[in-house]
């Protein structure tokens, strides 16, 4: 088997608060290979968009505690690279684009500016190659009319523009691997389904890898081949999008599963996963959905579990996946 | 109808848990402030001697087991005096602080919420007035009106709440937007209640953490005022009198303005820890507690 | 229950303009004006659940503001049981404010962060002496467990709480005046999936317990889909198309209407090969399209379009503004394009 572009092996991200240590990020390990798009889901408080930023190395030492068997990238561990050489794979080798694109992009330069800079740090150009460069890229990423909205500043373009110059940005380092953290939540419907196309566009023709974050199962579902669903700072379950999202084996992505309203489905009421989420500062010894679960049993609270691969690929924390089959039939009953 | 299981934050004496979380800042400004407020609370009783009294056998001692301060040229002891002082001052304080505080806030959020002419006007006016230096035309009323506290309260009171009416209106501005503030609307409470009720204790932040460094300020100006003859007339123990009566001595006897002068160093030391304390901790509020 | 329409709003026009600056007041213009809503009509039954989606832009956020009085429409009605807020005596415009209610999308300025819950609602209830002061305490437990949440939660402040929990009690204090009708601004927007489905949950009980009547805002199309009986979808200010949810989403007959469905991102197992259904970004609303004003994103957009398309009745009570609104829904086109 190829060796995979990003590998990373026991991940713990812990943050420093007063009342305690917060653990954001707990022994994940995961892996994406080139040119795959792996979809991350979770909701608020599942660690997901720290784990981005740990992997870029954007979490500032203290508050956040990082520590990880390996962080490989290309071959590279991430852990133990200088500053230099860390602001060097930042842009050129990972890019980011993040979920607001108004606070994205600097609001007192010009967007051909920001585009340009890109090019001329990553990519060595001259201030005259790198504007035709950034008109060029403008282009590409779907901005109508680019030699003349080169000079624009952000105020004057709405969300979806601004979000496909911060595409363009990302795009100027020539990345292996794109993180995008939520990067359509902020955005309309139709502007949504551009934006995605736009990126899918671009990851057939560059070849890259992407991290896609969101809440949004349907979203991953349509992008990604692989999905890590998240929970409390650890993965409970991974493995192919179809898969995954047909069979699940947690009881936690079965229960997000069913409680969206689909367009087609008859309305009723929806089936709600009980509770709140956890408290990452006090979090109880066993599974960390325990509470919450329809299904959990005695040692479900008490063991830890942590992701175990099954045979067939697909990997899960429950201790007892075989009950998520259970869930439906409950339901129906 | 499901309720949801929650999490529940055990709760003790909320007082002593409250300032438990206080930074070391406010914990230590408002200690020397209570000690300060206390001593000028119990002034008659831990004063050593009367305040005024004369003692003609003890003139510009310097501080000693007897007088803790020293006598000025009179013989009173300054220790005494400034205890009784600190009645003046923080009083003075209070009042030109808290007062101009009140009605210029209930302005200010009136003009940030309404806009329109109201706000207009208010604004000009208040422009006007911060243009021209605070001192100067606090001297001139006083030229106006004469010497002595009554006329200082009066000049503050004219001038003082500009800065409150603006911190306010600035707060509010913002304030009228979130959506609490629609609500109430929607619930139809008169604009009244929904100004004073509702917007008033979310607006006044920035003018509590102000009001910490005007309250120095304000002490500063009665003392300066009091220096220049304009202020407090003697024999009355006020700080920036004492620190007049003191300057010809202060090569000889230096404590005689040198104590008053520790003393407002205190208060304005504990009011600006105070100020920052109280920025932070007010900061905190708005954000959940997770 | 009357089949006589709880709120009626006819031909409304909300327009919004800057106020004039000194440039303006010297050279004698005018700030552009922004028309937010441009000639809505709808109504709502009683009982019925109304779901108005749309974009930004749309007017969506703005037609829920002006039923409760929050803005000054240019022109148009706007009927609440027979009657305009205008049309309303003082004491009837105060029970307008205990019939018609509001619940809003932030739940992290819902809320006024320095009242506890109880106290916040217990003030709407004697405010309106809904029930005797001795009975103020008993009150507010009592919705608070009508939403779902424990009497502890009265002595709280809203910081304390997490967003879905402070929806519910956004919702507590708007059901304090027993509302008969309720505007509901993407009030599930901001809150996790999850949490999601308990509010949604939560709304059918309570409408049903209650019989409330419902004007449902929102932009995500199963969220009003679940939520509506009939169903309102705009674009830049006015109505494409409205009809029971159901015939909408069966048989959208409007290109927006259908690009919205086909745009939504659905659960599948095949990987999306498909370009984007629409171009272009959404106008802005200074420079609204003549004639259809969807015509500049319209794949099916044809010269007939820069003129105004007729409102075209299309089924049972289901109407589409559109030249080709006759044409049925093929099936491959209504969204399941791969």
């Amino acid at each position: 088997m190829t060796e995979p572009l990003l590998s990373i092996e026991d991940l713990t991200v812990g943050f420093k608060t007063p009342r305690g240590t917060v653990l954001a990020n707990k022994h994940l390990s995961l892996t994406v290979a080139a040119g795959e798009t792996l979809g991350i889901v979770g909701e608020s408080g599942s660690g997901k968009s720290v784990l981005c930023r740990a992997i870029l190395r954007l979490l500032p030492s203290p508050p956040a505690e990082i520590s990880a068997k390996s962080l490989s990238f290309g071959g590279r561990d991430l852990m133990k690279l200088k500053p230099g050489e860390m602001r060097s794979v930042r842009g050129q080798d990972i890019a980011m684009v993040f979920q607001n694109p108004m606070t994205s992009l600097n609001p007192v330069w010009p967007i051909g500016d920001q585009v340009s800079e890109g090019l001329r740090i990553h990519r060595g150009l001259s201030q005259a190659a790198s504007r035709k460069a950034a008109i060029d890229i403008l282009k590409r990423v779907g901005i109508p009319s680019a030699e003349v909205r080169v000079d624009d500043y952000p105020y004057q373009w709405s969300g979806g523009m601004m979000q496909r110059a911060v595409i363009a940005m990302a795009m100027t380092g020539e990345p292996k691997l794109l993180l995008a953290d939520e990067p359509t939540t902020a955005l309309d419907v139709t502007i949504q389904d551009q934006i995605l196309s736009l990126l899918m566009e671009l990851r057939r023709e560059t070849g890259m890898a992407i991290i896609l974050v969101s809440h949004d199962m349907s979203v991953i579902s349509e992008t990604c081949d692989r999905v890590a669903v998240m929970y409390a700072g650890s993965i409970v379950e991974l493995g192919s999008s179809a898969e995954v999202l047909s069979a699940p084996l947690h009881p936690y992505t079965h229960g997000l599963l069913r409680s969206i309203p689909h367009l087609d489905a008859p309305s009723g009421r929806l089936a709600t996963i009980g509770g709140q989420p956890p408290d990452l500062s006090r979090l109880d010894p066993g599974c960390p959905f325990a509470s919450r679960c329809p299904v959990a049993s005695d040692e479900c609270r008490a063991l830890p579990i942590a992701l175990t691969t099954l045979p067939g690929g697909r990997a899960t924390a429950c201790h007892f996946p075989e009950r998520v089959a259970l869930l439906d039939r409950k339901a129906a009953s | 109808m499901a309720i949801i299981a929650e999490r529940s934050a055990p709760r003790r004496h909320p007082i002593l848990q409250e300032i438990a979380s206080w930074s070391l800042s406010l914990q230590c400004g408002s200690l020397i402030m209570l000690i300060i407020v206390l001593a000028a609370i119990f002034a008659p009783w831990i004063a050593p001697y009367d305040p005024n009294e004369q003692d003609f056998e003890a003139l510009l001692m310097p501080p000693g087991r007897l007088h803790l301060f020293g006598t000025d040229s009179l013989g009173r002891d300054i220790f005494s005096r400034v205890l009784f002082g600190a009645r003046i001052d923080l009083v003075i304080g209070f009042f030109t602080t808290y007062v101009p505080m009140t009605y210029g806030v209930i302005l200010g959020a009136y003009a940030g919420y309404k806009g329109g002419w109201f706000d207009a006007v208010l604004m000009r006016f208040i422009d006007v007035a911060m243009a021209f230096p605070f001192l100067v035309l606090i001297i001139v009323i006083l030229a106006i009106l004469g010497p002595g506290v009554q006329n200082i309260y009066i000049s503050v009171f004219i001038l003082a709440w500009t800065m409150y009416a603006r911190l306010a209106r600035a707060e509010m501005l913002v304030e009228r937007g979130k959506d609490y503030m629609t609500a109430v609307k929607v619930l139809g409470f008169p604009q009244r209640r929904i100004i004073l009720r509702h917007g008033l204790p979310n607006v006044i932040n920035s003018s509590i953490v102000f009001s910490a460094s005007d309250f120095v300020l304000n002490i500063l100006l009665v003392s300066g005022l009091s220096f220049l003859g304009l202020g407090i007339q003697p024999p009355e123990p006020e700080w920036g009198a004492m620190i007049a009566e003191g300057r010809d001595f202060i090569r000889d006897a230096w404590w005689i303005a040198t104590m008053p002068g520790f003393a407002i160093l205190a208060t304005g030391a504990a009011l600006a820890l105070i100020g920052d304390g109280l920025a932070q901790r007010l900061g905190e509020r708005h954000h959940t507690t997770v | 229950m009357t089949d006589q329409p709880s709120l009626i709003v006819e031909d409304l026009v909300v327009e919004f303009a800057k106020s004039r600056s000194l440039a303006d007041l010297a050279t004698g213009t005018y700030p552009p004006t922004v028309r937010a809503v441009d000639g809505v009509s709808l109504s709502v039954r009683p009982g019925e659940t109304l779901g108005l989606v749309g974009e930004s832009g749309s007017g969506k956020s703005t037609i829920g503001k002006a039923i409760l009085g929050l803005n000054h429409p240019k022109r148009g009605s706007i009927r609440f049981e027979g009657k305009t807020f205008a049309e309303r005596d003082a004491h009837a415009q105060a029970a307008f404010r205990r019939r018609v209610q509001m619940v809003f999308q932030d739940p992290y300025s819902s809320l006024n962060p320095r009242l506890k819950i109880g106290s916040a609602i217990a003030e709407v209830l004697r405010f309106h002496a809904i029930v005797p002061e001795t009975e103020v305490q008993a009150e507010v437990l009592r919705l608070l467990s009508l939403v779902g949440l424990p009497s502890a939660m009265a002595e709280r402040r809203p910081r304390e709480l997490s967003g879905g929990q402070r929806q519910r009690a956004g919702l507590a204090r708007a059901l304090a005046v027993r509302p008969s009708f309720l505007v509901l601004d993407e009030p599930v927007a901001a809150l996790d999936v999850s949490i999601q489905a308990q509010v949604l949950n939560l709304l059918v009980d309570l409408r049903r317990e209650l019989g409330l009547t419902m004007l449902f805002v929102a932009h995500e199309l199963g969220v009003v889909r679940h939520m509506s009986d009939r169903l309102a979808v705009m674009y830049l200010g006015q109505i494409m198309e409205t009809g029971p949810s159901d015939a909408v989403f069966r048989d959208p007959r409007h290109p927006y209407t259908r690009a919205l469905l086909s745009a939504v991102p659905k659960m599948t197992t095949v990987k999306r090969l498909r370009a984007a259904v629409t171009q272009g970004e959404i106008p802005s609303a200074l420079n609204i399209p003549s004639g259809c004003r969807f015509r500049t994103r319209c794949p099916m957009a044809q010269p007939i379009c820069e003129t105004v398309p007729p409102d075209v009745t299309v089924g049972e009570a289901h109407h589409a503004r559109c030249h080709f609104a006759a044409t049925p829904t093929n099936n491959s086109e209504s969204g399941r394009k791969r």
